[in-house]
């Protein structure tokens, strides 16, 4: 059933987020063709996808060139018509398993493909970033109940399911990230939540925090000591190392991103651990000629918008490479 | 004792959940209706970790009838979750004992067994490293005790073959002790597998079944009270319920024994790692603890720990990770292989071994009354004895209870071919199947490609699962690098949509866990 499928590309992208989807656009406007844009998503945009358009919801798209919030949803119509003015071909519902260094190979699985095996000239990288799990904060230990949850989750719910998941929140961590959970949940009907960190003051900035206090107030609690989560059945408290033991109903662990660069270390492309950073010339090539990676793979935080630029910027390195 | 031997032969059993309307499955909810008070059971099984399951699975070969009640929602939610996942040769176990007996003669049909039950083993081999010269003249000891146990294939290596065997080990390592059958195994799948088959043969299961008191101890049709609504009546009850057999055993007034649990925990290292050993790699014990160990695990990551604490009676659910603990695995196996100090962890967890004060393997049959079994101070090797203990269990009652037993020449004794989980057999390295069923290309977990065909055919299974956790025991799904991030919500979801409940009914473990709180629902009515 695969022997139709074309299987050998200029470029590879894996992932179709704001940065794969700018570096397409890129490659398209240099001329670069065919390129394969492959997501495991059923939709294109990435992150800012999950942010769906709401009559009472909040926007944290930053979109700064036109001095805009958007929802996530309204950024990607902005890239789903940028893309469009391109012949860009898009892979949904297709997960990259595995690249091999040496032969250039990907191999994909998906429902209308099958297996297959993608050969190109050059491959990208732009699969994002997820949230540091409560171990790797390497501060949160105790018990294992329901209702510990990532900002993922919290969107799947909140905007996918229409489903709060709790009433009185505390949230682990600190950055834009876990203000905007902190934001939705109140929104969606939740308590202010109480936000806890590993540092003396709120790791996002203060204009960002100014944004937010529209919105939502959570409580700021500084911490220096390790936690615990408590709760034998559903989430009950957070207990801190001097005693204090806040209620609640549930935790988001939130923000704190770390880059979706297994493929690239599985592969033996240089990626140094513990960190998942990929290691990068330029911000953006490895050291093996013709690979990339581009958006928020290469580590860091970084805004949509920004992340698409650097997939245009990047764009301009693979068809130097490609040309040479 | 003459048992009724009323199984129809061939005829499935039963497994049923008990809970409110609407907390789960509405087909396999325990209604009334269901058959509990007729005829007596042969044998009534209190608790559904390895061991009674692995009970369940041995006395399904002979005819009876018997239920395995469980307080949870699936089976191996004790002790049973949580531990090392080795199948242990017995090499370092306390030679003549029961335990030492059973642990080496499982050890060696385990290969065989693995088989039968399509539960993933592989035989790493562990070594003993010794890091001083003090250590390295104990090793011969040790090699004795291995020989006193009856493993003899085993062989004492200088630095240099220990360095060439496992080449990030610290490179002081001055020798080491190998025991090439030491094994690790999916330790999910074991219990599973086990109550699988005895449900295909007979048994009944009843989840959510918590026993509070047993009565008529002394007449040969015992009642066992559940839940302090239900009535299981029956000729012979076995205790195997882990840390909460003090409890049950209370209920009967059995012979006096003590339980504490003792904590272990574990941290998980991603599976970018796991090329950095081949062995299970040991501490030389000390007369305190047999130390924290490095081994693979047969999912392709690396675990290190466990700790030894020893919490105060009762404290059963104490299953935490603390930061203490945490460092103690890291200084120690960090020292044994410092690579793995610039590795990224992606998870911790802990388990409570059942540890009696009368000593381990503590087992009395007709306890104070003819017919009660008590089985506990299965502390460190449950996992690996699990059927001999069982076979050892059913032997005890055909000569000290004259149970009279048949065996029953249409049991089966394995799982068919299919059951071998997709993380073991990827359905997409299979090109028929994927193009047979789509739904075997559209993955649901990143991290570990576990697809959505995956995810429903384990609801569809014999034992389908009925929370998230027990689709994730047997899927892999949600137990990757990302802990959820990406696929916990499609979990609930499917979840949801298999058992046709509401969001707010899925839970993580069984009621009371459930993903929506509860002070939600509350509020918004
Ligand atoms: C919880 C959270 C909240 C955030 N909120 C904001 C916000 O409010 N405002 C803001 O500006 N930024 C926010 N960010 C930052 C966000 O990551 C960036 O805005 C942007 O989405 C990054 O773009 P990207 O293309 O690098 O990655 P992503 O948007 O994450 O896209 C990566 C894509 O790659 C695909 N992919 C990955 N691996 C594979 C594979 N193996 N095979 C196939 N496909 C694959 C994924 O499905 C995904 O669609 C948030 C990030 C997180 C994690
Ligand atoms: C840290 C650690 C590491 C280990 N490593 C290994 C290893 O590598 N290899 C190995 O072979 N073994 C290992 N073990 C030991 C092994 O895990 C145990 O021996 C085994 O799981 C014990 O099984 P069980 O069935 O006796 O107990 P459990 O699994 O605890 O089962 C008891 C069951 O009874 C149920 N129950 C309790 N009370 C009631 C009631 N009133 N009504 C109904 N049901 C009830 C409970 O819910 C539970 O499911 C380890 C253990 C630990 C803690």
């Amino acid at each position: 059933m695969n022997s139709s499928v074309e299987n050998k590309f200029k470029v590879v992208i894996v992932g179709a987020g704001p940065a794969g989807i700018g570096i397409a656009i890129g490659l398209a406007k240099g001329g670069i063709q065919p390129i394969a844009l492959i997501d495991r998503a059923d939709r294109i945009g990435g992150l800012p996808a999950k942010y769906v358009v709401k009559k009472k919801g909040i926007p944290t798209f930053m979109v700064w060139t036109r001095a805009r919030v958007l929802f996530g949803q309204q950024y990607v119509e902005f890239l789903q018509q940028e893309l469009d003015r391109t012949d860009t071909r898009v892979h949904l519902n297709a997960q990259v398993i595995s690249v091999n260094k040496a032969s250039k190979e990907i191999t994909l699985v998906s429902p209308d493909l099958g297996r297959q095996v993608w050969k190109a000239d050059s491959i990208v990288f732009a699969c994002g970033a997820r949230e540091r799990t409560i171990t790797e904060r390497g501060w949160i230990s105790g018990k294992r109940p329901a209702r510990v949850y990532h900002t993922m989750q919290l969107l799947d719910l909140l905007d996918g399911n229409a489903c709060l998941p709790m009433k009185h929140p505390v949230i682990l961590g600190s950055d834009l990230i876990a203000y905007s959970a902190a934001a939705k949940l109140r929104i969606a009907g939740a308590e202010d939540a109480t936000m806890l960190d590993k540092a003396p003051s709120p790791k996002s900035n203060p204009a960002e925090r100014l944004y937010f206090r529209w919105w939502c107030q959570p409580t700021w609690t500084s911490n220096k000591q390790p936690v615990s989560i408590q709760g034998s059945d559903g989430t009950k408290t957070v207990e801190t190392k001097d005693g204090r033991a806040l209620e609640c109903d549930g935790v988001v662990v939130s923000g704190e991103l770390l880059p979706n660069s297994e493929l690239a270390a599985a592969a033996g492309l240089e990626v140094s651990m513990p960190n998942r950073l990929p290691i990068l010339k330029g911000k953006s090539s490895f050291s093996e000629p013709g690979w990339f990676a581009t958006g928020n793979v290469i580590g860091g935080f970084h805004g949509a918008q920004w992340c698409y630029f650097h997939g245009r910027k990047v764009a301009k390195s693979v068809v130097d490479y490609l040309t040479r | 004792m003459e048992l009724k031997n009323t199984t129809k032969s061939g005829q499935a059993g039963w497994v049923r959940y008990c809970c409110k309307e609407g907390d789960c499955n509405e087909g396999v909810r325990f209604k009334n209706t269901d058959p509990l008070n007729e005829e007596p059971y042969d044998i009534a099984i209190i608790g559904a970790g390895v061991v009674g399951c692995a009970l369940a699975y041995e006395l399904s070969q002979y005819q009876s009838r018997v239920i395995l009640i469980e307080k949870a929602f699936d089976v191996g939610e004790g002790t049973s979750k949580a531990n090392s996942a080795i199948i242990h040769t017995g090499f370092d176990a306390a030679a003549g004992s029961l335990e030492s007996e059973l642990v080496s003669s499982a050890s060696r049909e385990w290969p065989d067994m693995a088989q039968k039950l399509k539960v993933p083993m592989v035989q790493t081999g562990a070594i003993v490293l010794a890091f001083s010269e003090d250590q390295q003249k104990q090793l011969a000891a040790i090699q004795q005790k291995s020989v006193d146990n009856g493993v003899t294939d085993n062989e004492i290596l200088d630095a240099t073959t220990v360095r060439k065997l496992e080449p990030n080990v610290n490179p002081n390592v001055r020798g080491g002790l190998r025991v090439p059958r030491e094994s690790i195994i999916d330790p999910f799948a074991v219990s599973i597998a086990f109550a699988e088959v005895a449900l295909s043969n007979g048994t009944d299961i009843l989840f959510g079944a918590e026993v509070n008191s047993i009565t008529e101890t002394d007449q040969s049709v015992k009642t066992v009270h559940v839940n302090k609504d239900l009535k299981i009546r029956c000729n012979i009850i076995i205790n195997v319920a882990g840390l909460w057999s003090r409890a049950v055993a209370d209920q009967y007034k059995g012979e006096a024994f003590h339980i504490n649990p003792r904590r272990g925990q574990f941290l998980l290292y991603d599976k970018t790692c796991r090329k950095l050993i081949e062995h299970i790699l040991l501490p030389i014990p000390t007369k305190k603890t047999k130390g924290k160990l490095i081994a693979p695990t047969i999912f392709g990551n690396i675990l290190t720990g466990p700790t030894a604490e020893d919490l105060p009676y009762g404290s059963n659910d104490a299953n935490d990770t603390t930061q203490e603990g945490l460092e103690e695995i890291e200084a120690s196996t960090h020292q044994m292989c410092p690579s793995l100090a610039d590795q990224p962890v992606i998870a911790a967890y802990a388990g409570l071994r059942c540890n009696c004060q009368e000593g381990s393997y503590f087992i009395r049959f007709n306890d104070m009354h003819p017919g009660i079994v008590t089985v506990t101070g299965i502390r460190s090797t449950g996992l690996t004895s699990s059927f001999m203990l069982a076979r050892y269990i059913i032997d005890g009652m055909k000569e000290q209870s004259g149970l009279n037993l048949i065996r029953n020449t249409k049991a089966k004794n394995s799982r068919d071919e299919s059951s071998w989980p997709g993380w073991w057999k990827p359905p997409y390295e299979n090109e028929d199947k994927l193009a047979s069923c789509p739904d075997y290309g559209k993955m649901i977990c990143y991290c570990e490609n576990i697809s959505s065909g995956e995810l429903r055919d384990a609801l569809c299974s014999p034992l389908s699962p009925q929370t998230t956790d027990a689709l994730k025991r047997r899927t892999r799904a949600h137990m990757g690098r990302c802990q959820g991030f990406n696929c916990g919500v499609p979990i609930i979801e499917t979840v949801r949509d298999h058992s046709e409940i509401p969001m707010a009914s899925v839970t993580k473990r069984g009621p009371g866990s459930n993903w929506i709180s509860p002070q939600v629902q509350k509020e918004a009515r």
